[in-house]
Formats: structure tokens, sequence, C-alpha cells
């Protein structure tokens, strides 16, 4: 049992690389991530949500920046939305209450993965407090060097 | 130099009033460097500041106010130093106290002409706020020299109400500003109001 204003901030870079189709609106993909990250650290046993935000940035050039903090209010964007892309990299930081970080790292793991098939992409995953990634086999960091 | 500190829960609008703030001050011909304080290991409100053109230093992975107010202070001295800039924009990370802050800030040698704290309050939040943190949340509106409750477009009426009875409670004699954030007009209003009440008075006379 965690306390309830226990706080384990969780960073973590996520990437996202279509396989056929690309990405038709990556912000709307991004601010339903986020939300969906909210719903399963709150449904997994979180007290309060604190901050769930992230920057993005696709690979025609779009950079914006995605913030929830209440599932009911949503989340909001600012910046640069980008038009239809093949990839999109989250910078990532989740500051929820009551939970410990090796549960929302495993809940920000789920929710990506679900994001991932849903929208035919391959993912990964690297948090940043932690010296792994998950992903369903696509490396990113090996593919790019 | 003045300091201004924003102050103000997680998510309640620090980063956004602060892009709006330095630009304004950008457009008065004044210089201005921002100090970001997160708890999370990476900075997502720098990366922001610092696309809005700011000059921006962060503080990652610990709080000024009980865990890193030793960089603070250095970083201080850096950017006075390096830069000698008019004014300083200090974002406290979400769970800071502002007299951790400001205990912090006695320590920095060249003194700063002002210090203002600036401490935001979303009434979207502050009933789950005062039953989790209350401790933390009183005291960044106790200890705040000016308060703006934030998000007052994303609010219902009886959050609105809350906020305003919890502010009056706690700080019954602060000047307080209600405004939505996101909104530039709200913004504006606000900056160009306080301007003539605040430390950054002087932003309405000619540029040095």
């Amino acid at each position: 049992m965690t306390a309830r204003d226990y706080l384990a901030p969780l960073s973590a870079r996520i990437h996202l690389v279509s396989r056929h189709q690309r990405f038709h609106d990556p912000a709307r993909l991004v601010d339903a991530l986020l939300e969906d990250i909210a719903r399963r650290t709150l449904a997994a046993g979180a007290s309060m949500l604190g901050h769930i935000k992230c920057l993005a940035a696709t690979d025609t050039g779009g950079r914006f920046y995605a913030s929830l903090t209440d599932t009911r209010t949503g989340t909001r964007t600012a910046g640069d939305r980008g038009g239809p892309s093949s990839e999109l990299t989250v910078e990532l930081v989740v500051l929820v209450y009551g939970l410990e970080r090796s549960l929302i790292a495993e809940t920000v793991v789920t929710a990506v993965r679900d994001a991932a098939v849903q929208s035919n992409s391959r993912w990964s995953v690297k948090p940043g407090t932690a010296n792994h990634s998950h992903s369903d086999s696509f490396n990113f960091y090996t593919d790019r060097t | 130099m003045e300091i201004l500190l924003f102050s103000g829960f997680l998510g309640s609008g620090k980063t956004t009033l602060i892009l709006a703030l330095a630009r304004r001050v950008s457009e008065l011909h004044r210089s201005a460097c921002v100090i970001v304080n997160e708890v999370g290991e990476i900075s997502i409100d720098g990366g922001v500041l610092a696309d809005g053109g700011l000059e921006v230093y962060e503080l990652c992975a610990g709080c000024i106010c009980c865990q890193i107010g030793v960089d603070l202070v250095r970083t201080l001295e850096e950017v006075e130093s390096r830069y000698h800039p008019d004014l300083v924009i200090i974002e406290a990370s979400g769970v800071a106290t502002p007299g951790g802050v400001l205990a912090a800030l006695s320590y920095f040698e060249a003194a700063p002409t002002s210090v203002c704290c600036v401490s935001l309050v979303d009434p979207t939040r502050l009933s789950a706020l005062l039953d989790v943190m209350q401790p933390l949340v009183e005291s960044q509106v106790r200890e705040a020299d000016e308060i703006v409750i934030s998000k007052i477009d994303a609010s219902t009426a009886d959050e609105l109400t809350l906020a305003r009875a919890a502010v009056t409670r706690l700080a019954p004699t602060t000047p307080t500003w209600e405004l939505d954030v996101t909104d530039p007009a709200s913004v504006e209003t606000y900056i160009n109001r306080r301007a003539s009440i605040a430390s950054l008075a002087d932003l309405t006379e000619e540029p040095r």
C-alpha cells in the first residue's frame, strides 16, 4: 500500500513508426495516449493525477506540447501539431501520486503498446530511470545508429 | 535584477503564463532569463519555453525548495554574470513551497532589487488537491505575494466559488487575479494590470 502523496516521477522516450500508412493526425494520437495513461494509472490505484505532459516531434517537422492534469478537462495541446507523418517521438513525463515508479512504467508501456496496435505501428519505450527498453522487436536506438 | 518566482501545483498553468509574460518583457526591450525546475528527469517545460525563444536554464530531477536549492543559487550566479538580465523568472516545480525557494534565494549574494512570488491556483482541481495535498497547496497560497486563479475557462461556477473562498481564507490581503492562461487577451490584460502594481512596475517606462 503506497501513501496517497507518494510521488515518483517517471520520464520516458517513446517512438512510434507507422508500418504502412502515415499517422493522419499525430497530435490526436498523443492526446489519446496521454488520456489512456491517465485512465490506466487511476485504475491501477493512483490517488491523484499530478501532471502528464510531453514534447512530441514528427518526422515532418511538427513539434508540439501536450498536457493533461484531469481526465475531465482532457489534454491541452500547443505548438505546431504538424501534418501526417510516419514517425513520432515523444518525450514524456508522468507525475502521478500513490503509485510506484515500476508500476507507472508498466502502465506507460502497456498504453503505448495498445496505441501502436491501434495505429498499426512499431513502437519502443525507453524509461528514463531504467537501463533497459521495451519494444515490439523494433529498436529505434539501434536502427538510428 | 528582479526575480519573479512562479509557484503553483503541477499543471496549474505556470509555463503558459511565463511564456506570455517573457514575450511581453521582450517586446518592451527588457532582457529576461527563465530558470525552470522540474521534479522529473527531463524538462518538458524548459523545452516549451526554449521553443518560445527564451533563454532557459533547467534544473531537473529535484525540487529547488528542498533538494537542489544550491543548484538554484549557482544558476542565478551564472545567469547574473553572463547576461545581467533585467528580470529572472523562476518556475518552481509544482511541488515546491514558495517559502522554501525564498529561503534558498537568501543565499544568492548579488541581492536582487526585488523578489515577487506569484502562485497559481487551478480551480478545476483545488478540491481534490486540498484533500490529498493540503499543506503544500495552502503554503503555495499563503506564501505568495500575488495569486492567479487560472483556468477559469475550464472551471465550473462551484469550482470558482471554492477557489475564491480558499484564497480569501488563506491569503485575505494578497492581490488576486482570475484569468484563462490559454487566452492571449486574458493574459495580456493580466500582464498590463499587474505591471502597474507589482515588481515589474518599471516595465511601462522607456526601455534602457
